[in-house]
């Protein structure tokens, strides 16, 4: 795989950091998005426009006008659209070079264990905890590095989770449960934020500068306005276990 | 014969006090008026679950989380 003199030209501003090579770990990833909001908005375009080779991305919802304070993915005309029809079309203007794979479907267990295998890295802008355990629970078993954030009013948290080397998400949140699904009520600013450190995590992950928000919650609150690092730690591995399942081995989806 | 168990709760100055022999997590939370889909306790840094007890001399910190997209 080499880049070419287009390439060279798009990605000129980030090469003399990251290099070909560092380029080149981008177009040879896959990354897996669930969800296309406001976490998604900002996540998609920019995994685009680095030049991320492969990006699958599921959500079975429309655009609606209560959507468009937040969701800069999406303008007027695309109200009533699918809204991964809408991203797909806009993401491909931005970079052609780079394969989108978008789904219009409910997230279920069967349709990860079809779409995690193939991926390098799982990336969380869903709305709910329950879906988000279930995307969880199939990065853990297919050994995927989950990152994850969510968002409300003012606030929103981020962290990664690496399977074999940190807990599961369950293990961190295995006291929350239940919440409202659906009315997200949130500043418009607040996703793109969260999702734009979600994207830095991933690169992170993929070029390796820098070392993974792994094992630590950061906690955002924009009224402080204050970053917290809370550090988290366990008992022992045979209670991550009872949690998590055991950790399955990353093989890398594609050569 | 008091109990203390000191909750900090972030976002706040000072650390709530409460003077009780043990309670469990979904108790604290409820007595403190926070809501479980919200909020996640950890005490010495190890997240604990709604039936986890907390007893006299703890110490621990409740974290305010959200699902949203």
């Amino acid at each position: 795989m080499s880049l070419s003199s287009v390439e060279y030209e798009r990605y000129s501003r980030q090469l003399p950091i990251i290099g070909v090579e560092g380029q080149l770990k981008l177009k040879k990833t896959s990354i897996l998005v669930a969800g296309a909001g406001g976490l998604a908005s900002t996540i998609l375009y920019y995994l685009t426009a680095a030049g991320v080779g492969r990006i699958v991305f599921i959500d079975d919802g429309l655009v609606e006008l209560s959507n468009l304070q937040r969701q800069i993915l999406y303008n007027t005309e695309d109200i009533g659209r699918p809204k991964v029809l809408a991203s797909y079309e806009k993401l491909g203007k931005l970079n052609p070079g780079v394969t989108l794979e978008p789904i219009q479907a409910t997230i279920s267990r069967e349709l990860l264990d079809k779409l995690v295998p193939s991926v390098d890295i799982v990336v969380d802008a869903l709305d709910n905890w329950e879906t988000r355990f279930l995307l969880d629970e199939s990065a853990w078993r297919y050994g995927k590095p989950l990152v994850h954030a969510g968002v409300g009013e003012y606030y929103g948290q981020l962290t990664v989770v690496i399977p074999g080397k940190t807990p599961c998400l369950r293990y961190l949140f295995r006291s929350v449960g239940g919440g409202e699904r659906g009315r997200i009520i949130v500043m418009a600013h607040i996703p793109g934020l969260l999702g734009l450190l979600e994207v830095n995590e991933v690169f992170k992950l993929i070029l390796g500068y820098g070392s993974p928000l792994a094992g630590k919650i950061l906690l955002f609150n924009a009224k402080t306005p204050s970053i917290d690092l809370v550090e988290v730690k366990y008992e022992n591995s045979e209670e991550i276990e009872k949690y998590c399942g055991e950790p399955g081995v990353n093989h890398p989806s594609r050569e | 014969m008091s109990h203390v168990i000191k909750v900090k709760v972030t976002g706040e100055q000072a650390p709530r006090i409460l003077d009780v022999g043990e309670i469990s997590v979904s108790e604290l939370l409820r007595r403190l008026g926070l809501s479980k889909s919200e909020h996640i306790v950890l005490r010495e840094g190890i997240p604990l679950t709604e039936d986890d007890i907390i007893r006299d001399g703890d110490e621990v910190v409740v974290y305010l989380v959200k699902s949203g997209g």
